[in-house]
């Protein structure tokens, strides 16, 4: 598996990690309050900061791992090549498919129920659908054939 | 099962033909990833055109040395 496959991988884990999370806590403040809780800035701020920092951390300890593992020379090779750049078209271009769908259901879950704070989930939610299928879809079509 | 590309090449027999290069050693000298070598000498990948031709400079070969159409 490729440094970039790991990585990727990571990454969908962190947003799984990240977006289970965050759904439990307001899900548990929802409960409580018996109504759909208010997003709050500390809390949104919170979320993409544990995604962002997960993400960068597995980068860097897959990094040094492999480095150490292949030796220095493999480790400068595995950059960002054509067929790095192919991939991530595809995987972009297919995981935002998912992530309209997402905005489209969110859209219509306001019409249907009127709240905004469903509104505001919901989108949160088709994001990070969109963000682990276009990891995943990466992971995917490196072991294809093109 | 995806379906491979319908060119074949012999860069693996080239590459070890050539002092025994590694698959590193070519990446660099191409300008691209050791994992898109393995890719196009398992046939999962065929290179841009840019590419295919530095292959074949690199082996000091002509392009349709290196590679091939499957069939032919």
């Amino acid at each position: 598996m490729s440094f970039w496959e790991k990585g990727y991988l990571a990454t969908a884990g962190a947003v799984a990690l990240a977006a289970s999370a965050y759904a439990y806590i307001i899900w548990q403040r929802s409960v409580e309050l018996a109504a759909v809780v208010a997003p709050d800035a500390a809390s949104f701020v919170t979320y993409v900061a544990v995604i962002v920092v997960l993400s960068a951390l597995a980068f860097i300890i897959i990094a040094s791992r492999d480095a150490t593992k292949t030796g220095a020379d493999d480790a400068l090779v595995d950059g960002y090549d054509e067929r790095d750049r192919m991939i991530g078209d595809m995987a972009n271009s297919q995981s935002h498919h998912v992530t309209s769908v997402g905005v489209y259901i969110a859209l219509l879950a306001f019409i249907v129920h009127g709240s905004g704070n469903v509104l505001f989930y919901s989108v949160l939610g088709a994001l990070a659908l969109g963000e682990i299928s276009m990891c995943l879809l990466r992971v995917f079509h490196y072991n294809r054939a093109y | 099962m995806p379906k491979r590309p319908p060119i074949t090449n012999r860069v693996r027999e080239l590459r070890e033909a050539h002092g025994q290069m590694s698959q590193s050693a070519l990446a660099k000298e191409i300008g691209v990833t050791r994992q898109t070598v393995i890719a196009i000498e398992q046939g999962k990948y065929s290179p841009s055109l840019e590419s295919a031709f530095r292959i074949a400079r690199v082996f000091g070969v002509g392009l349709e040395d290196v590679f091939g159409w499957e069939g032919d």
